[in-house]
């Protein structure tokens, strides 16, 4: 045969082998196609439901099984430590204390929240950081030109792994009024789920029909298909079949259905509710660190954040009425408030307009440290800083697929200094827009206006004395 | 033997009468909610709600003579991956087959279901 047709007959041969796998019959199960695989087939999702993809699933596992591995990897074997940070880290890890982690020569200690409990609805998180510490500049500034570098590296020499580290102390609040954990409105969202399933599913019968089948003909299993039965001379009682894909079918059609009405009735966005709740954090930590590194410091910080459409609002208007939480109450509630129309959320609700406010207290110790060696002495009085900020922003705009295209954010922050002849009270006020562009980069434009001109910071242009503009593009890496 | 990974309905057939089947769902705080339907063949379905199966495990005996379908519905509130895993264990403490895990992922307003066919030896 002439390599040329040949060559043909393949490309034929090619062509014919998926055309064949698509031929299969639109009503029943293929004769060599197994009934499991035919139940799938049947019960693929309709074109206008989002399905997920084998793909995206196959993307999932791997990522998950990297994580895995990566997890089963030990962190740094007693065998492979060659410091006390490194010994630390696999200690750490071998009682199962927490999570280590070691960037930029910072390691990094998260304590296991299960040994900081103190009760449900108050979750208290601990935190060690060690930096690689380093002598102060300040310092070595006061050291003679001529053997500063020597100095440096002998100081340096005398500096430990602790000598430089800050231990944090933050509380957040996780109830059914604040915070966005999703458990704590499980029952409620569960309840509504489940009426909504309860009204759309119709496979009920037929799957009750379906599993009687099969226990009628155990000696038909579903991995079998028609031909292997034949060749097996086990005859196909009559709709065996039929039955089957009448189950798939409406398995179908009532995932449809539930998605419809869920999304009909806002049900979806309880993630948005619940993701809006407010958040009250507080955090406590004290930087400790050698004379020859810097001052010690304690700084504490309460913040504040909401957003408007929540949990909390829902089950106040439900308060006032004295109703239950239903799926038409829920959109009932959705639509009173402008955030659903038409079964589709609204830009109002989609905007997530949020208030946050946070207010600190920093104190930095008295310090002093003498080098007789070197004729050098460094010392400075405690200062105390207290500063609050305000801000709002907003999604201008959301895309069809409700990803944020463009957002604006205000926010003013005023700080108040005691003791610190370096620094000054300062109040500034930032209006920030940012905008994604078409090729995923996102631009941004700040007007910052400044109580001294001292305090605008680094601008792109000034606009005056005290108000300036700051303008970037982010752009994305290259994919490699 | 279930595929890996699985599809969205499988199988296990040949299952040793008194075997236990046990369906657990994660993650804990992910935003998403699940519900379960547990149906034997001549008896009433049952509804395990999410708060049961999620973490589970949620646990059923099954036994010969019967035919089993479990069904596990989702419903997203944001964008996560719902893990499903449904294992049998047989009477002699063994495990029956291979455990199906099913990594559903999903954005807000997505909706699955995963199945699960049991046919007893």
């Amino acid at each position: 045969m002439k390599p040329r047709i040949l060559l043909a007959l393949l490309l034929v041969a090619l062509c014919a082998g998926p055309l064949a796998a698509e031929q299969l019959p639109k009503d029943r199960c293929g004769d060599d196609e197994t009934f499991i695989k035919c139940f799938n087939r049947f019960q693929q999702a309709s074109p206008d439901q989002r399905v997920v993809t084998d793909n995206e699933v196959r993307e999932k596992t791997a990522n998950l099984n990297t994580k895995v591995a990566a997890k089963a990897t030990s962190e740094g074997t007693p065998a492979a430590a060659s410091s006390l940070r490194d010994t630390l880290s696999a200690f750490f890890s071998a009682l199962d204390l927490g999570t280590v982690s070691n960037e930029n020569e910072t390691l990094t200690l998260k304590l296991n929240p299960e040994w900081l409990s103190i009760g449900p609805g108050n979750k208290l998180a601990g935190e060690v950081v060690l930096r690689d510490p380093q002598v102060s500049e300040p310092l070595l500034g006061m050291i003679p030109e001529e053997k500063r570098s020597t100095r440096k590296e002998s100081l340096q020499g005398e500096l430990g792994d602790f000598d430089d580290a800050t231990y944090t102390l933050s509380y957040s609040r996780e109830s059914g009024r604040f915070g966005r954990v999703f458990s704590m409105h499980r029952t409620l969202i569960d309840s509504l789920f489940s009426r909504a399933l309860g009204a759309t599913d119709t496979s009920e019968r037929r799957t009750r029909t379906a599993v009687e089948l099969l226990k009628a003909f155990p000696n038909i299993l579903l991995d079998e298909s028609k031909a292997s039965l034949q060749k097996k001379n086990v005859e196909l009682p009559p709709g065996y079949e039929d039955v089957l894909i009448a189950m798939a079918q409406s398995t179908r059609a009532s995932l449809v259905a539930f998605q419809r009405f869920s999304a009909k009735n806002g049900l979806f966005l309880l993630g948005d509710l619940v993701n809006n709740q407010p958040q009250l954090m507080a955090s406590v930590s004290f930087r400790k660190r050698d004379d020859l590194v810097g001052p010690d410091e304690l700084k504490a910080e309460v913040s504040y954040e909401m957003g408007w459409a929540n949990m909390n609002g829902l089950r106040r208007w439900l308060d006032d009425r004295k109703e239950v939480l239903s799926p038409p109450m829920l959109k009932n509630y959705l639509e009173a408030r402008g955030w659903l129309a038409d079964g589709n959320p609204t830009a109002a609700l989609k905007n997530a307009p949020r208030l946050s406010f946070s207010l600190s207290y920093a104190r930095r110790e008295d310090y002093s440290v003498t080098l007789p060696d070197d004729n050098v002495s460094l010392a400075m009085d405690h200062s105390e800083t207290i500063s609050g900020s305000l801000g709002t922003g907003l999604y201008l705009k959301v895309d069809d697929m409700g990803k944020p295209v463009s957002r604006i954010d205000f926010k003013v922050m005023g700080e108040k200094v005691h003791g610190d002849p370096m620094r000054q009270d300062r109040l500034v006020a930032t209006t920030s827009l940012s905008q994604t562009l078409t090729n995923g980069t996102t631009a941004s434009l700040s007007l910052v206006w400044a109580n001294k001109p001292e305090f605008l910071g680094e601008v792109d242009k000034e606009l005056s004395a005290r108000v300036g503009l700051k303008y970037s593009v982010d752009r994305k890496p290259a994919k490699p | 033997m279930p595929n890996n990974p699985p599809r969205p309905t499988e199988l296990y057939t040949r299952v040793p009468d008194g075997s236990t089947l046990s369906l657990r769902v994660g993650p804990s705080e992910a935003p998403f909610t699940s519900q379960a339907k547990f149906f034997a063949s001549g008896q009433p379905s049952k509804k395990w709600l999410d708060a049961a199966i999620r973490p589970g495990p949620k646990t059923a005996v099954l036994h010969a003579g019967s035919a089993y379908y479990l069904s596990v519905w989702l419903a997203f509130l944001g964008k996560t991956t719902a893990e499903i895993e449904v294992t049998i264990q047989q009477p002699d403490g063994g495990t029956h087959s291979t455990p199906i895990r099913w990594s559903v992922p999903g954005e807000q307003g997505d909706v699955a279901v995963r199945g699960l066919f049991i046919q007893m030896a």
